[in-house]
C-alpha cells in the first residue's frame, strides 16, 4: 500500500482522472465507445513524439523541432511512396532514418558545437518546415497509398492498432531508461553534466544520442500522421512540440534536467488530449483552446519550479522523489 | 539576543540562545552543521521570527520582522552565495537598489565617487568600474562587504567567508574585517576553520544542539577547548595513523601541461598519503586534473604501478584505477537528481551490469556495503543527496570511487565546508583507505590539516613542485614561505 502511495505515477494519474471526470460530467458523449476510441487515436501521435521530448528533457536539453520535423518527414514519406514508387515497408525504414538524421543535426549542433538546445531546435523548428515547403512546390501530397491508412485505422482484437504501438514503444522506452546504462547515463548528464564528465561518462555523445532518439520518435509520429490522413503536408504538426513537452512536464519531467519518467509522460499526453477532446465536445473554439493549453503548460511548469516553496502537500504528491 | 528560542516541527533549532555582540568587536559563532548557527543568522536577518526571547539593539527591543527591516536596522549578512549581479560594475553593485539620482537620472559620477570612497575606507584596491563577474571570488567578497558598508550597516554577519579563499586572500579579508571593527561596527564571524577563528576573533560563542555550549572571552580562545565544546569528546582533532607504505603506485616524471604546470615529478606509494601544499591557484588542482585525464600531458610521463599510461579522458583514468574527488562537491561531484545509491554507482556501471542490463538489486547490495562501511546515513539509500548533510555528501562522493575500485585517490579539498565532526570522519576514512593499501594525493589549503594528515608533502608554487619532504618535518611557515616565494617570482 505504501509503495502505491509513493509511486511517482500517482500524481499525473490523479490529474488525468480529474480532467476526465470533469469532461465526463460536462459532456454527454465523452464516455461513448466511439469517442474513447477516437481519444486513443488522437493521443497516439502526441504520445509517440513525447517519448523523444522526455528523453531530451531528462538529458538536460529541450527539443522544439518535432512539429516541423513531422511536416518535413510526412512530405518525404508521401513523395517516396507516391512518386518514387518505393514500397511502403522500405519507405517506413527510410523515414525513420531520415528522422534520425534530423535529430543528429540538432544533436551535433548542441552537443559538439555547444549551441544551447533551445536555440538549435528553434532554428530547426523554422528550417525543417521551410525545407518541407520546398517539396512538391509546397503543396500537400494527397491519397498516398490505400494501404497506408491501415497503419492508423486498423484494429487487432477490436482495439485500434496505435494502442499496440504505444504500449510497445512505451515499454521499450521505460525499460531502456530504467534498466540500461544508456538510460541511467542520460539521467546523470541531465542531473549534473560536470559531475557526469568527471565520473567518466561521454557527456557529448550521450547528449547527441538524446536528440537522435527524439528524431526517431518524430519520424514514428510522422508515419502515424501520414497514415491518419493518407497524405503528407508541410502544414502538419504545427504546435505539436508544445503538446509533447507539456505531456512530459505534466508527467513530472523537470526542465532543469535529470528528472522525468517515461510512463508518466504517457499519462501527461493523455491529459493534454483529454482536455482538447473535452473542449471540442463542449464546442469551445480553437482559439480559446489554444489559450487554455497555454495556461496548462504554464501551470505544469510552475508546479515544477515551485516545488520547493509548495513544499509539503504538493511535494508529497509530485513525483520529485526518485523519478525513474 | 536574549534567550531566543526557535522551534521547527520536531526540532528546537535554537533553545534559549543568548548572544551579545558589542560594537567594535569580532565575535566568532561556531558549531557543527545543524547546531543552530544558520537559525541564529536567519533570525537576525529577519528570515525567521523567534518563538520566544528578545532581540535588542543598543538596549532597546526590536522586532526584525523581515529582511528589509533587518537592513534598515543596520544588519548586513555576507553569505557564501553572494548577492551581487555579475554583469554590473562594482560601483553599481555597491549601490544596488539605491542608485544615487539627480534630476530623475542616475548620477553616475556620484556613484563612482562614493564607491571609490567606500573601497578606500577598507583600503582595498578594486576598480569601481570593473565588472563584478570578472573579479576573483575574493574580490567579489570584498565588494559584498563594501556594499554593506555603503548601506551603513552596524552589524556585519560573515558566514564562512574564507571557504573559497587562498592564504593571501584570507589575510586580506582578515585585515578588512579588522578595519570594520576599527570603524566601530560589530562583526559576527562564522567559520569552520578554527585556526583563523583563534587568530581573528575577540570572543567566541559555541552552539551545540541549538544551545550555547561554551563561551570564551578575549584571553582564552583556545582551539582544542572549542573543538571539545563543539563535538563533545572526540580525542584527537587530527587522528592520523601512519600506514606501512608498499611499492610505488603512482609516479609522475617531469609532467607539464604546456601551461601552468611545469616539470612536476613525484611518486606515491601504496598506503601513503601524499599532500600537495601551496596557495589557491598555485597549480595543485591542475596537477590532479592532468593525472585524471582532464588536461593533456604535453611532456613528461605518468606511470601507474610502474607501467607508463596515456590518459586521454576521465574514462581512461578511471579504468587505470584513478579517482578524482573535485574541490567543489556541489557543482562537480553530486547528482542532485539521484539518491545516494545512484550517486555511488555512477562511475562503475560495469560492476552491476548483467547481460548488458543494470542489475538494480546487485547495485543496491553493493552500495549498501559501502553505506555501512563508511557509516553513511542509511537514509542515503532512498533520499535524494540534496537532503543529506554535507558530511554524508562528501562520504558519498568518496564512496563512488571505492565502488569503482579505484586505488589511487586524488582528493581536492576534501573537508572544505564540512563541520569538525564530519572532518574527523573524513580523516578516519583517509586513514582506513591508506591502511588498505590505497594511495592518496591530498590537496588542502588548510595547512594544519595537510601537515597532520599527510605522510609526505610536496609544495607547489607557480605550477612547479618546489620541494618534497616528510610531513613531520614540514612546518606551516614552510608552506607559507614557499607560497610567498612563488608570489614574488610572478
Amino acid at each position: 500500500m505504501k509503495a502505491i502511495l509513493k509511486s511517482p505515477v500517482l500524481a499525473p494519474l490523479a490529474a488525468w482522472l480529474l480532467v476526465a471526470l470533469v469532461t465526463a460530467i460536462t459532456t454527454p458523449h465523452f464516455l461513448d465507445a466511439g469517442n474513447l476510441s477516437n481519444l486513443a487515436l488522437q493521443v497516439s501521435i502526441v504520445a509517440v513524439v513525447a517519448i523523444g521530448s522526455t528523453v531530451v528533457i531528462i538529458g538536460g536539453g529541450i527539443d522544439l523541432s518535432p512539429g516541423s520535423a513531422i511536416a518535413l518527414l510526412t512530405m518525404v514519406f508521401a513523395i517516396m511512396v507516391k512518386f518514387a514508387g518505393i514500397p511502403l515497408p522500405v519507405a517506413i525504414v527510410l523515414v525513420i532514418l531520415a528522422g534520425a538524421g534530423l535529430g543528429a543535426i540538432n544533436g551535433f549542433l548542441t552537443a559538439y558545437l555547444r549551441i544551447p538546445s533551445f536555440i538549435t531546435t528553434v532554428a530547426a523548428l523554422s528550417a525543417f518546415r521551410g525545407v518541407a515547403f520546398m517539396f512538391n512546390n509546397g503543396s500537400p501530397v494527397f491519397s498516398v497509398d490505400p494501404n497506408l491508412e491501415t497503419i492508423f485505422y486498423g484494429t487487432l482484437f477490436g482495439l485500434p492498432l496505435p494502442l499496440y504501438y504505444l504500449v510497445a514503444l512505451y515499454t521499450v522506452a521505460w525499460f531502456a531508461m530504467r534498466y540500461t546504462r544508456l538510460g541511467r547515463s542520460i539521467y546523470a548528464i541531465g542531473g549534473n553534466a560536470a559531475a557526469a564528465m568527471l565520473s567518466g561518462l561521454k557527456v557529448k555523445r550521450l547528449q547527441f544520442l538524446t536528440f537522435l532518439i527524439a528524431g526517431v520518435a518524430a519520424a514514428l509520429g510522422a508515419i502515424l500522421m501520414a497514415a491518419r490522413l493518407n497524405s503528407g503536408s508541410p502544414n502538419y504538426g504545427v504546435g505539436l512540440e508544445l503538446s509533447a513537452i507539456a505531456a512530459a512536464v505534466i508527467g513530472g519531467a523537470s526542465l532543469v534536467g535529470g528528472r522525468g519518467n517515461i510512463v508518466n509522460t504517457a499519462i501527461g499526453a493523455l491529459t493534454i488530449v483529454t482536455v482538447q477532446n473535452g473542449l471540442n465536445l463542449n464546442a469551445v473554439p480553437t482559439s480559446a483552446q489554444n489559450v487554455i493549453i497555454g495556461a496548462i503548460i504554464v501551470i505544469a511548469v510552475g508546479i515544477d519550479m515551485w516545488r520547493v516553496e509548495l513544499g509539503g502537500v504538493i511535494g508529497a504528491l509530485m513525483p520529485n522523489r526518485k523519478n525513474k | 539576543m536574549r534567550a531566543v528560542t526557535k522551534r521547527f516541527p520536531g526540532v528546537v533549532a535554537n533553545d534559549a540562545v543568548d548572544l551579545v555582540v558589542k560594537c567594535g568587536e569580532i565575535h566568532g559563532l561556531l558549531g557543527e552543521n545543524g547546531s543552530g548557527k544558520s537559525t541564529v543568522i536567519k533570525t537576525l536577518t529577519g528570515v525567521h521570527q523567534p518563538d520566544a526571547g528578545q532581540i535588542l539593539r543598543d538596549g532597546t527591543p526590536v522586532s526584525i520582522s523581515s529582511p528589509v527591516v533587518a537592513r534598515e536596522l543596520g544588519v548586513a549578512a555576507v553569505f557564501q552565495e553572494f548577492s551581487l549581479v555579475p554583469s554590473l560594475s562594482v560601483a553599481e553593485n555597491i549601490h544596488l537598489g539605491r542608485l544615487p539620482v539627480k534630476a530623475g537620472r542616475v548620477d553616475w559620477q556620484a556613484m563612482r565617487d562614493n564607491a571609490r570612497a567606500v573601497l578606500a575606507r577598507l583600503r582595498v584596491d578594486i576598480d569601481p568600474d570593473a565588472i563584478v563577474g570578472s573579479l576573483s571570488v575574493a574580490s567579489q567578497q570584498l565588494v559584498e562587504i563594501a556594499k554593506a558598508i555603503a548601506a551603513n550597516a552596524s552589524l556585519f554577519i560573515l558566514d564562512e567567508p574564507t571557504a573559497a579563499l587562498g592564504q593571501d586572500e584570507i589575510a586580506e579579508l582578515h585585515r578588512v574585517v579588522r578595519e570594520i571593527k576599527a570603524n566601530g561596527a560589530a562583526v559576527l564571524y562564522i567559520s569552520h576553520r578554527l585556526d583563523e577563528v583563534a587568530e581573528l576573533v575577540d570572543c567566541v560563542t559555541v552552539l551545540k544542539d541549538g544551545k550555547v555550549a561554551a563561551r570564551a572571552g578575549e584571553t582564552e580562545v583556545n582551539v582544542e577547548a572549542i573543538v571539545g565544546a563543539m563535538v563533545g569528546n572526540v580525542g584527537d582533532h587530527y587522528p592520523k595513523v601512519v600506514a606501512t607504505p608498499g611499492e610505488t603506485a603512482l609516479e609522475v616524471t617531469k609532467l607539464s601541461n604546456g601551461g601552468k604546470v611545469v616539470d612536476v615529478s613525484f611518486a606515491v606509494r601504496r598506503g601513503e598519503v601524499f599532500g600537495l601544499g601551496g596557495v589557491l591557484g598555485s597549480g595543485r588542482t591542475d596537477i590532479a586534473r592532468i593525472i585524471f585525464g582532464l588536461d593533456p600531458v604535453v611532456s613528461g610521463e605518468i606511470l601507474i604501478h610502474g607501467k607508463k599510461v596515456r590518459l586521454n579522458s576521465p574514462a581512461d583514468a578511471i579504468a587505470a584505477g584513478i579517482a578524482y574527488v573535485p574541490e567543489n562537491r556541489k557543482f562537480d561531484g553530486l547528482f542532485f537528481n539521484f539518491a545516494g545509491i545512484e550517486n555511488m554507482s555512477v562511475a562503475a556501471f560495469g560492476r552491476f551490469t548483467r547481460n548488458g542490463l543494470l542489475d538494480l538489486t546487485a547495485e543496491r547490495s553493493l552500495t549498501r556495503e559501502l553505506i555501512s562501511r563508511l557509516a553513511i546515513t542509511p537514509a542515503a539509500e532512498e533520499r535524494l543527496v540534496g537532503l543529506l548533510s554535507g558530511g554524508n555528501q562528501q562520504k558519498i562522493v568518496i564512496a563512488r570511487w571505492l565502488f569503482a575500485r579505484a586505488d589511487i585517490l586524488l582528493l581536492d579539498e576534501p573537508t572544505q565546508g564540512i563541520d569538525i565532526g564530519a572532518k574527523i570522519g573524513a580523516y578516519n576514512l583517509i586513514n582506513e583507505l591508506a591502511a588498505e593499501g590505497k594511495s592518496i594525493v591530498l590537496i588542502s589549503s588548510d595547512h594544519d590539516e595537510l601537515i597532520a594528515m599527510s605522510d609526505r608533502i610536496g609544495i607547489v608554487s607557480n605550477g612547479r613542485l618546489v620541494e618534497t619532504k616528510p610531513a613531520a618535518m614540514t612546518s606551516k611557515t614552510d608552506l607559507v614561505r614557499a607560497a610567498t616565494a612563488g608570489e614574488t617570482r610572478q
